[in-house]
């Protein structure tokens, strides 16, 4: 397990990218305003404009990435922050990311069922949008909350 | 389980943070064990019995 985690330099600025690209990604989502940012609208490759991938009508078209470059850095800086090594990582620290990661995706897949049993039609965009996230940020609370409780005693 | 690291720890006159240095974890997780919050794996086992110059069986016990 430890052979798998990320140096713990990384640690606290990919913490910093994580939650503040998320606060960022929230508020534009919400605000609807997720293409204000006109610049970075550029050309890009589509591989799935027919049902069939690199098929018919597969093209390099027009689009705001700001969605995409944001999902890329919430990604990123959230499976960083997730998985990278505790100051004094040992046996412990390595079960405490297990369990939270154990919690997280039971308390994950519980929600998305939910969701598919009350939420229907075109809102269940919202619930597809959020899943992409989801895991990652209960994993982090729920590890950040274990860590913290395990650094008190 | 339970375990008599704690006694045999004091014994040797050994802190926590000191105890968890020679076997490689930190000093919480020492602490964890001595409460018997969390059960160490077998090679931790092992080295705590080293370490604590007693056997595994002393160690710990169901």
């Amino acid at each position: 397990m430890k052979k798998l985690l990320f140096p713990h330099r990384y640690q606290r600025i990919s913490g910093i990218i994580f939650y503040l690209s998320l606060l960022i990604g929230g508020w534009l989502y919400f605000s609807d305003s997720m293409e204000a940012i006109e610049w970075l609208t550029c050309t890009v490759p589509n591989i799935f404009k027919s049902d069939i991938p690199f098929g018919e009508g597969a093209s390099w078209i027009s689009n705001n990435i700001t969605d995409e470059l944001l999902t890329v850095i919430i990604i990123v800086s959230g499976v960083v922050h997730s998985f990278s090594r505790e100051k004094e990582e040992d046996e412990l620290t390595g079960s405490l990311r297990t369990e939270a990661l154990t919690w997280s995706m039971l308390v994950n897949y519980a929600l998305v069922l939910l969701a598919t049993l009350l939420i229907f039609g075109l809102a269940f965009w919202h619930v597809m949008v959020f899943h992409l996230f989801n895991l990652l940020v209960l994993f982090n609370l729920r590890l950040r909350y274990l860590l913290h409780k395990h650094y008190r005693g | 389980m339970t375990n008599k690291i704690k006694i045999f720890r004091t014994v040797k006159g050994l802190t926590q943070e000191e105890l968890g240095q020679l076997v490689g974890v930190s000093r919480q997780t020492i602490n964890a064990i001595e409460n018997n919050k969390y059960f160490p794996s077998l090679e931790l086992g092992l080295k705590l019995s080293l370490v604590l110059d007693c056997p595994v069986n002393d160690l710990f016990s169901l």
